[in-house]
């Protein structure tokens, strides 16, 4: 069943950019990369924005646990109540990543695969490749897919089918990878989430530097180019699309004429806190205010009021 | 504060977990399979890490051997045992065998003691740091030309003189890589390449004599001889038969199988015995190309080994486990041994010795059966692991 929905297509695929391009290994990848970030670009996207939802929300969650401690139940229901209105969904950040985890895993696979190093590596190719020569489709698009393999492993001084032994590879992909979770990991003002997110920014790009050590540098390679369309893709159209609209923004949007340039889709939060009225005081608690509240969250509230 | 450890090591547990799963998944697999050769009442085998001589009769071990080589890691040079997946060549009282690491090694086959090995110059990438590339894996088994023993590697063809093996007495850039054991018919050694090249070198200098480039895919098998022809199969789905003098296509146009051919064909009395990736075995006239059986056998799994011919029986293994012997003459099944092992492949060419079968699966913990040929019964097991 993976074989069949996932392998097999995306190594019929890789193979016939690979073709197209001039039996570049490298460029090949690039182009499939891109085409994968531009394919999951709008869950990526989704995902990001509750991400970023989820962890504005995270000081009047907190506020919230301490408000009802004594009440689960309740602390629950007011909790999926601002979530609700905050346009925020607990599993709209993990949703998203299912379908893009199946393709990164399967691209994964299929990168391995398609390198074909060995006598035993070839011979799982060529099941692979068996869908379409049974089918007697021995050429796609005018490329013979047979003639292709074993594909061009070698670029600048690396055996793409073998590890890197400069480590050069290594560095850069650490490097990389700390740079795509540095710009694109929201601010978080709650001290835990950023604890964890400072975690994630250092512990991740160690992680696939000690991958990328003893993985073929293939798949190094494919990493970098990620991390590097990755940065490209945010700063071409990422924080204006990740960002949630303002009440501002919105408001404007509405009202403004179409000649008129947009207004910028974030605002900053006012350095001083803040405060905000509590939602409903319990009975016998007195109603605390909430001493910060992120602009983004609150102004997404304001919206919907004064709808 | 416990609230805030917690989180932490939840998610420092679940980094350190993905760090070694993925550090697992970027080892490299098994690179290829067993290798058979025959000797003097025994069989060498190669499989995984190891060379053994096995008696043909019972399955009884003679000697194992572990060629333990010096690698280049991230704290200093180690000591590892070099994987084996060339088939041996024997001559003279000597195993020779490549190593994924790119080592050649010679052993005694009385006693299976090294005699000498050969690593090959290896470039260097960065000569002030002394780093160098990753040696060609030899998948290729080594073949014997009188006094020299010749090896196929990642892109070079080495001859090495079996005396002395210091240092090769030719080398040819092939350009590509070498996966076929190389073919030495007289004086010319023929070498098939990935590069989509079938090469005819001479033996004592190898100077190219000729060159065929005509195949539109990559010849990983290793060619074979009948009568003045040469035959190899081409992942562009043909099957080649060329002049072993001049190269010349002796047939009007490539057997079509539609399918890869790995290996070259058995041939016998001017049959042509082969399978393709597709299941697909046939017998093919040489002379006229007509295929002999009314239809191919379909085996229902990649067939990459050359058929064994013995006695009227073909013997065909296949990569989904199952061995088949067929009448040569109608391509009908005498019987079939599914073999009950999870994964076990059978990718290597049979043997047949004193009247037993010699099949050595992949990924099976029994190494090596020896099988009755008239049914396929097990007569004896060879398991140095004995699980």
């Amino acid at each position: 069943m993976w074989d069949t929905l996932i392998i097999t297509p995306l190594t019929n695929l890789l193979l016939l950019v690979y073709g197209l391009l001039g039996h570049d290994f490298v460029i090949a990848i690039t182009v499939f990369t891109v085409l994968f970030r531009l394919a999951t670009f709008p869950l990526t996207a989704q995902q990001q924005r509750s991400a970023k939802a989820m962890q504005e929300l995270q000081p009047k969650i907190e506020e919230l646990k301490k408000k009802y401690a004594k009440d689960p139940q309740r602390m629950q229901q007011e909790q999926w109540k601002m979530m609700k209105e905050a346009g925020a969904n607990p599993l709209g950040g993990c949703l998203p990543l299912i379908p893009q985890m199946v393709i990164f895993i399967g691209l994964y696979q299929v990168i391995m695969l398609v390198l074909a190093v060995s006598p035993l590596q070839m011979l799982n190719l060529a099941k692979h490749l068996q869908g379409p020569l049974s089918l007697g489709v021995s050429s796609l698009l005018g490329v013979p897919l047979s003639s292709l393999v074993p594909l061009n492993h070698r670029f600048l001084w690396l055996d793409l089918g073998q590890p890197d032994p400069t480590f050069l590879l290594v560095i850069v992909v650490v490097a990389t990878t700390y740079w795509q979770q540095k710009i694109m990991t929201p601010p978080s003002a709650d001290p835990q989430s950023k604890s964890m997110n400072q975690m994630m920014t250092l512990y991740m790009p160690l992680m696939f530097g000690m991958f990328v050590m003893s993985a073929p540098s293939g798949l190094g390679i494919y990493w970098l180019i990620s991390n590097l369309v990755g940065v490209a893709q945010y700063k071409l159209v990422g924080p204006t699309s990740l960002a949630p609209a303002t009440a501002k923004s919105a408001i404007s949007a509405r009202t403004r004429p179409a000649t008129e340039p947009p207004a910028p889709a974030e605002i900053s939060p006012p350095a001083e806190p803040q405060s905000l009225p509590s939602e409903e005081p319990v009975e016998g608690e007195p109603a605390k205010p909430v001493t910060y509240v992120p602009a983004q969250a609150r102004s997404g509230k304001k919206r919907r009021r004064k709808k | 504060m416990i609230q805030r450890i917690i989180p932490r090591l939840i998610l420092t547990a679940l980094i350190v977990l993905a760090t070694l799963t993925l550090t697992a998944c970027g080892q490299a697999p098994p690179s290829g399979w067993p290798g058979l050769t025959p000797g003097e009442g025994v069989v060498y085998l190669t499989a995984t890490t190891k060379v053994y001589a096995v008696n043909t009769t019972d399955g009884t071990q003679k000697w194992p051997y572990e060629a333990k080589i010096q690698q280049a890691g991230l704290f200093g040079n180690q000591t590892v045992a070099a994987k084996l997946n060339a088939p041996p060549a024997v001559e003279e009282g000597v195993v020779y065998f490549g190593s994924d690491e790119g080592i050649l090694l010679a052993v005694d086959a009385a006693t299976g003691t090294q005699k000498w090995e050969f690593t090959p110059e290896i470039p260097t990438i960065i000569p002030i740091l002394n780093i160098k590339e990753k040696a060609g894996a030899i998948f290729a088994g080594p073949v014997l030309a009188g006094k020299r023993v010749i090896v196929g590697t990642q892109n070079k063809v080495y001859a090495l003189d079996t005396t002395t093996h210091k240092k090769p007495d030719w080398e040819f850039e092939a350009g590509s890589q070498v996966w076929g054991t190389p073919l030495v018919v007289g004086d010319t050694v023929y070498v098939s390449t990935l590069g989509h090249k079938l090469v005819a070198l001479n033996a004592e200098t190898g100077k190219v004599r000729w060159v065929l480039d005509k195949p539109k895919g990559a010849l990983a098998g290793s060619p074979v001889h009948d009568n003045g022809v040469i035959y190899v199969g081409s992942f562009d789905n043909h099957l080649y038969a060329v002049d072993a003098a001049t190269g010349e296509q002796v047939w009007p146009e490539p057997f079509d199988a539609n399918n890869w051919i790995w290996e070259g064909p058995a041939v016998v009395s001017g049959t042509l015995y082969f399978g393709d990736m597709s299941g697909n075995v046939r017998a093919l006239d040489a002379a006229t190309q007509k295929l002999v059986w009314s239809e191919p056998f379909q085996a229902g799994g990649p067939v990459r080994a050359t058929p064994l011919y013995a006695d009227g029986t073909l013997y065909v293994g296949t990569a989904s486990g199952v061995l088949y012997a067929l009448d040569a003459a109608t391509g009908q099944p005498r019987w079939s041994q599914p073999f009950q092992v999870q994964n076990a492949q059978f990718l290597t060419t049979p043997l047949m010795r004193d009247g037993v079968l010699l099949v050595a699966p992949l990924s099976a913990p029994t190494l090596l059966y020896g099988l009755d040929p008239s049914n396929g019964q097990a007569k004896w097991q060879f398991n140095p692991a004995g699980k």
